[in-house]
């Protein structure tokens, strides 16, 4: 059996196109053989030839047109030739799948980040308010001493004189329920069949028509908004199609309701649960029933914040003016026109405006550092997968592929990923936000009340962040891979290091390590200060303490029957606190205030009391009434003179702090001394130790303490009583049911472990703490897979040279050292530098740091040595394979 | 018919080749198909060529399959009309057909 003439085919072979060779010099030999078989052997030879010189001509042309557009990236040629050496292997097809996974795992973490820091922002600043023109509603809030101290409440009839019609459309008001002093004007309207604890506002009659909401059925009128009126509600959309199934005959109805049945008239648009950001109600009233309902004196009008609309054309500055002049001169407090879209209330949290100048920035700049590290590492990753495939690519060039189609190939591989990317993110963040809620975070603005959702401002910001990072990290990688130098790729083999990747990519490690550190040292200074707080900056022993607070319905009786009443109330007070000593586990039970929380904050900033030992020395102070026993209760000892007895109640005789008696008399000698009070005079009896007043955040510890009998509390609107007990959490509910018992009546009981008001204190610490964290292990996992990655493909792109060193003496322990020290070169560098960005991003945030400098070396040390430190681990486990290393095979290998 | 969708005499008798033998179709079939029909010899460079030119008008699409002992261990190129392809052929077709309309020629003269 003869076979195709050698030179002819030699000749069809050389003049053919590299691509079509296969194809080609196939189909002439299956044709030679079916001609040989038919013909003999002459005949088929002669035909061969005939083929290979007609073909020739025609075959060169096509040769030189097709280097520049045939078979080229696609072609199943090439794949034929280096893809299926590279990716068919085992080996390649692993690089292959890590490469994705890793570069998918980093894009989502680094997007994830930033998408729960963006939903944060959108539902508090970008989602726009269900109100007609936004931007025109304005609530005045009252500021003292620079100040704001929340919502400026006023009786309706003050609006005209405070908010005067020329600048003004219209001002409506609702119900002043921000804070926990306004006990008498809460008010809550069960529904029947509807969920417990719907939240209930009282608004003025043009609440909805100034806010331009409007309403199905009917809005309120002026009658409704009368004392005697027939109640009558607006509930929320989420309240009529959950409860009443959407029927149109429930608008005018009566419905079951406690405390009285109500007519509903109306129903808000869907998504408007109130005006400010937080509030979620579900049921509106007229302001002027609200007493009423509330058992409260009907003869007081009721506090409202009063929320004006802008007249057109007039800005905020020149209302601010108008409202300025109506002010008497020298009052103690100043109203601030406040965007109404900027405020957050509502009846569980006070008012705070949402202008966070600290963390804010300090978070959108750590999501974006995030994303650097996130985009340093998926460069290093990217230049590591392109490095690899070097040969195929020379292969590809080689073969007449030309370069934008070899781009936009390696461009479609890498939106792959950018897609899976964006989907892991998308999925990441939606679970993050609905954890983030459950999370305990207070102290400023509470995410559980905000809709936390990943809507299309999310998944755009998504999309857009994941295309530009990726953009970004593989612009460079995919530019230089798109021109090896082809001989030298093909010449050396696919596993050999390029000297200008490495580069780059020790560049990214280093970019990576600085991000991370920056990020890790705030975490560590926000952990440190919420540690720092809970453990004893508060001076007092909270880990023992159980705070309650009975908050009792103002009466409307007669006076003789309001002394009997109060008789009544003190006897059960001395009752329940004689109940609440009795419990197992609890050593004492006092009557006070705790002193840190919200209220006493608020004090402390709006009365800003005084007190003074000799002209010019006077200190800003805060001041509580207690029972004789509440410094025992707390755990604060007495540090000199004597304790306060039942028989200082009512006299001029105080305890002092230690701050407070060195801040009034320097020269130690306290006791017996005379303070003065605005025009009162204070004997000081004793002094205990430092506790914190208002938060422990703002350090204050100067405080002065009176003294009571418990029964004398009774005639104020609130008890309040700490319990000391070896075991808080467990002794909740039987304090509550105690205390529900002794006054079944009551408005609300509300009962705190001296844990929890100091976590709610540190709220923003902990959210600080919590989120830089976070921030802090996303990165810390970049930076040890960007640390592993390199000095484990090092080690192997380096197997040929490691392989002589071997043969030539070096030991591998000695040649793994000098690997770990070539990875950890670039961390040490981006260490520091990272160092140099914390120290100055930190000071930012020092106002929210407890107990810890901004600049805390030994939070700056641990980062650095743990950072390095776990690096190297990294970079052993990366170089361990070196071990692995035959010198001959090595040699032999390429 | 746009220039660039104009099939020339070969070509046209390759997308018919390529159309009569389906799935079956590779260099050495359309060349045998068109042999077979035409009695006329083609030179492997001239339907490559051919075949090249089909694939860049997007008339048909390639893939190579596994080699074959009896090809000295070579693929082959088959190749499939696509949609485009298809139109290609029956416009081609009826663009010949509107020219012989009603055309007679003097069967002597036509006779070889």
């Amino acid at each position: 059996m003869s076979a195709p003439p050698r030179l002819a085919t030699a000749l069809m072979s050389w003049s053919l196109p590299p691509a079509e060779r296969t194809a080609v010099l196939g189909d002439l030999e299956e044709s030679f053989a079916a001609r040989r078989d038919v013909s003999g052997d002459g005949a088929a030879a002669a035909w061969y030839w005939r083929q290979t010189l007609r073909s020739i001509v025609p075959n060169l042309v096509r040769r030189l047109r097709r280097r520049d557009r045939l078979l080229v990236v696609d072609a199943p040629i090439v794949r034929g030739l280096s893809a299926r050496r590279e990716r068919r292997s085992a080996r390649g097809r692993r690089a292959h799948l890590s490469f994705r996974l890793l570069a998918t795992a980093t894009l989502s973490l680094a997007l994830a980040v930033n998408l729960v820091v963006f939903a944060v922002a959108d539902a508090i600043w970008l989602r726009p308010r269900p109100v007609a023109e936004p931007g025109r509603l304005v609530i005045p809030l009252s500021e003292r001493n620079g100040v704001l101290t929340g919502s400026g409440g006023m009786a309706a009839i003050g609006f005209d004189q405070f908010l005067p019609p020329s600048v003004f459309d219209s001002v409506a008001g609702q119900i002043q329920d921000s804070g926990s002093s306004a006990s008498t004007q809460l008010v809550h309207v069960s529904i029947d069949g509807a969920p417990p604890n719907l939240e209930t506002l009282g608004v003025t009659a043009n609440y909805f028509a100034t806010l331009g909401v409007r309403v199905l059925g009917r809005d309120f009128t002026a009658a409704d908004d009368t004392p005697g009126a027939v109640p009558v509600a607006i509930v929320s959309d989420r309240l009529w199609r959950g409860t009443f199934g959407g029927r149109a005959d429930v608008l005018g109805s009566m419905v079951h309701a406690t405390p009285v049945p109500v007519q509903v008239v109306g129903v808000a648009p869907d998504g408007f649960r109130g005006v400010r950001l937080g509030e979620r109600e579900d049921v509106w009233i007229p302001e002027a029933i609200v007493p009423r309902l509330a058992g409260a004196d009907t003869r007081d009008p009721a506090m409202l914040i009063p929320i004006a609309r802008l007249r057109h054309g007039v800005s905020l500055a020149q209302a601010q003016e108008v409202i300025a002049r109506t002010q008497r001169a020298g009052a103690p407090f100043r109203r601030v026109l406040v965007p109404a879209d900027r405020v957050f209330g509502n009846s569980k949290q006070p008012t705070v405006v949402v202008n966070e100048t600290a963390i804010g920035p300090l978070v959108a700049l750590m999501a974006a550092f995030v994303l650097i590290a996130g985009s340093a590492t998926l460069m290093a990753l990217t230049t590591v997968h392109l490095e690899r495939r070097r040969r195929e690519f020379a292969t590809r060039l080689a073969l007449g592929g030309s370069r934008a189609r070899l781009v936009s190939l390696l461009g479609r591989e890498l939106a792959g990923v950018a897609a899976a990317g964006v989907a892991g993110a998308l999925l990441l963040a939606g679970w993050a936000l609905r954890v983030l809620p459950a999370f305990d975070l207070p102290g400023g603005i509470d995410l559980s009340r905000l809709d936390l959702i990943v809507d299309w401002r999310v998944v755009a910001a998504g999309i857009a962040a994941g295309l530009m990072s990726l953009i970004g990290a593989a612009a460079l990688p995919v530019a230089r891979a798109s021109r090896p130098r082809v001989v030298e790729a093909l010449g050396t083999g696919h596993a050999t290091d390029a000297p200008q990747s490495a580069a780059l990519r020790r560049w990214m490690l280093a970019l990576d390590v600085a991000a991370t550190t920056a990020i890790l040292v705030l975490a560590g200074l926000f952990v440190d200060s919420a540690w720092n707080g809970t453990r004893d900056s508060a001076g007092f022993d909270a880990m023992h303490d159980v705070f309650v607070n009975i908050r009792m319905r103002a009466n409307n009786l007669p006076d003789a029957a309001k002394d009997l009443a109060n008789r009544h109330s003190a006897a059960t007070f001395t009752r329940l606190l004689d109940g609440l000593r009795g419990l197992p586990g609890v050593t004492s039970a006092a009557v006070g205030f705790p002193p840190i929380g919200p209220d006493r904050q608020r004090e402390l900033s709006s009365a800003s009391f005084q007190i003074s030992s000799a002209p010019g020395r006077s200190v800003t102070t805060g001041v509580l009434t207690v029972s004789p026993d509440y410094f025992d209760a707390l755990g604060m000892p007495l540090l000199a003179g004597r304790p306060l007895t039942s028989a200082d109640a009512g006299s001029s005789t105080i305890v002092v702090t230690r701050s407070l008696a060195g801040a009034l008399f320097p020269d130690g000698r306290i006791l017996g001394q005379l303070a003065h009070a605005g025009t009162r005079s204070l004997t000081i009896a004793g002094v205990v130790s430092d506790v914190a007043f208002g938060s422990i955040a703002s350090g204050t510890t100067a405080a002065y303490f009176e003294v009571e009998a418990p029964a004398a509390f009774t005639v104020g609107s609130q008890l309040p009583i700490v319990v000391r007990t070896d075991r808080p959490d467990r002794a909740v509910s039987e304090i509550t049911r105690l205390a529900s018992d002794a006054f079944p009546d009551a408005a609300r009981i509300e009962v705190t472990t001296g844990g929890q008001l100091v976590q709610n204190d540190l709220g923003r610490q902990r959210l600080a703490a919590w989120f830089f964290s976070g921030f802090g292990s996303v990165t810390i996992l970049l930076g040890i897979c960007g640390v592993f990655g390199l000095v484990a493909y090092a080690a192997d792109s380096r197997r040929r040279d490691l392989g002589i060193r071997m043969a030539l003496g070096a030991t591998p322990r000695g040649l793994i050292a000098v690997a770990i020290g070539g990875g950890l070169i670039p961390v040490v560098l981006g260490a520091a530098a990272g160092l140099l960005l914390a120290a100055t991003v930190a000071p930012l945030g020092s106002t929210l740091l407890v107990g810890i400098e901004s600049r805390d070396l030994t939070t700056y040390a641990i980062v650095f040595a743990g950072l390095v430190g776990s690096s190297a681990l990294a970079a052993l486990i990366g170089a361990w394979r070196i071990q692995h290393v035959d010198p001959i095979e090595a040699l032999r290998a390429e | 018919m746009s220039r660039s969708d104009a099939l020339g005499e070969f070509e046209h008798a390759v997308l018919a080749a390529i159309a009569h033998l389906d799935d079956d179709a590779y260099g050495v079939t359309i060349g045998n198909e068109i042999e077979s029909r035409t009695k006329r010899e083609i030179s492997v460079g001239a339907l490559y060529t051919a075949l090249d030119r089909l694939e860049r008008k997007g008339f048909i699409i390639s893939t190579m399959s596994d080699p074959t002992p009896r090809r000295g261990g070579r693929s082959k190129r088959h190749v499939r009309l696509t949609p485009g392809g298809r139109a290609a052929l029956r416009k081609s077709r009826a663009f010949l057909d509107r020219m012989w309309d009603g055309l007679v020629l003097d069967p002597r003269k036509a006779r070889p």
